[in-house]
C-alpha cells in the first residue's frame, strides 16, 4: 500500500498501462501515446521503477515468456489500491487548484 | 569504412568519455565497438548518432542487465558494447537520446556510481598507505613508489567520487521541486 505520498509521474503511468499485460516497451510507447509525446520514460527509468514496484508486490511479472522472449508485467490487487489512492489525490489537487483560481478570477484580480 | 583510435579515460572519467564520443559522433564519426583504451567508429553523417554509457547494477550478462540491455534496444538504440560493468549504447536521429528521464533516477544513478568509486578508492588508499609504511623500512625504493603511485590514484578517484556527489547534490535539490 502507499504510504500516503505522491507517486511519481513515472510510477503512476506504469500502474496505468498495466491494468493490461506489457513489457516494458509497451509500457514506454502506451505512456508517450496517452501523454501525447510529452512524458517519454527513458529505459534507465523505466527499469528502475519496474523492479521497485515488483519488490513493493505493486506489480507482477508473468509467468512465461511473452513476444520475443520479453518478459510481461501486470498490475496486483495491492497496486489497483495504490493507484485508486492516487487518482483520488490527483483529483483533489486539480478541484482545489480550479476552485482557488475561479475564485480569484470572479474576485477581478485577473494576472 | 572504419576507424579505431587509442586513448584512455580513467573510471572517473567517464562524464569526459561520453563527451568525447559525441565530438566524434558529431564529426560524423559513431562508436562501433569498444576495448580496452580502443574505440573503433563507423563513418556516419555527421551529428546522426547520441552515444550514452552506462554503469549497470549487475554484471552485462547477468539475467536482469540482459533484459534492461534489450529494453534498450527495443526503444530504438543500439547497444555497441561493454568494458565490465560499463556499457555503450548509441542512438540514430535522437538528439535527445537519455538513459534516465526523471531527476529521482538520474539522482540514484549518480549515487550507483558514488557507490561503485568509493570501494576502488579505499582500497588504493590502503594499499598505498601500507606499501609506503613498508617501503620507508625497507632498503629498497620499490614499495615507496608504488604506496605513491597508488596514493595518486587514491586521490584521483576520490576527486572523481567528489564530482559526482556535488551533481547529484544539484539534482537532489532540483528533487524538491521537479520530480
Amino acid at each position: 500500500m502507499g504510504n500516503g505520498g505522491a507517486l511519481t509521474e513515472a510510477v503512476y503511468y506504469i500502474l496505468l498501462t498495466l491494468l493490461q499485460p506489457r513489457h516494458g516497451y509497451g509500457i514506454m510507447q502506451t505512456v508517450e501515446g496517452l501523454t501525447g509525446g510529452r512524458v517519454r520514460l527513458a529505459a534507465g527509468t523505466l527499469y528502475g521503477a519496474i523492479s521497485t514496484m515488483l519488490d513493493k508486490g505493486w506489480i507482477t511479472a508473468l509467468p512465461g515468456e511473452g513476444e520475443g522472449r520479453r518478459k510481461e508485467y501486470l498490475i496486483t490487487a495491492e497496486g489497483m489500491s495504490v493507484l485508486r489512492e492516487e487518482l483520488a489525490r490527483l483529483e483533489e489537487l486539480a478541484t482545489n487548484g480550479k476552485k482557488l483560481l475561479e475564485e480569484r478570477e470572479n474576485e477581478g484580480n485577473l494576472l | 569504412m572504419k576507424e579505431t583510435f587509442y586513448k584512455l579515460f580513467w573510471v572517473w572519467e567517464y562524464d569526459k568519455e561520453e563527451k568525447w564520443l559525441n565530438e566524434m559522433a558529431a564529426q560524423g564519426w559513431a562508436l562501433s565497438g569498444v576495448g580496452f583504451c580502443r574505440y573503433t567508429f563507423d563513418k556516419v553523417q555527421p551529428g546522426e548518432y547520441t552515444v550514452r554509457l552506462q554503469l549497470l547494477n549487475q554484471c552485462p550478462a547477468s539475467a536482469e542487465s540482459m533484459g534492461y540491455l534489450r529494453l534498450v534496444e527495443d526503444s530504438g538504440a543500439e547497444y555497441v558494447g561493454r568494458m565490465m560493468r560499463w556499457v555503450y549504447f548509441r542512438k540514430s536521429g535522437d538528439r535527445d537520446f537519455r538513459l534516465f528521464s526523471d531527476n529521482r533516477s538520474q539522482a540514484e544513478y549518480l549515487g550507483r556510481i558514488q557507490r561503485f568509486l568509493a570501494p576502488l578508492t579505499v582500497a588504493n588508499l590502503g594499499i598505498g598507505l601500507s606499501n609506503l609504511c613498508m617501503g620507508l623500512s625497507l632498503p629498497s625504493a620499490v614499495n615507496a613508489w608504488c604506496g605513491c603511485l597508488s596514493l595518486t590514484v587514491a586521490a584521483f578517484l576520490g576527486l572523481g567520487w567528489r564530482k559526482v556527489w556535488q551533481k547529484r547534490c544539484q539534482v537532489l535539490k532540483e528533487c524538491d521541486v521537479f520530480e
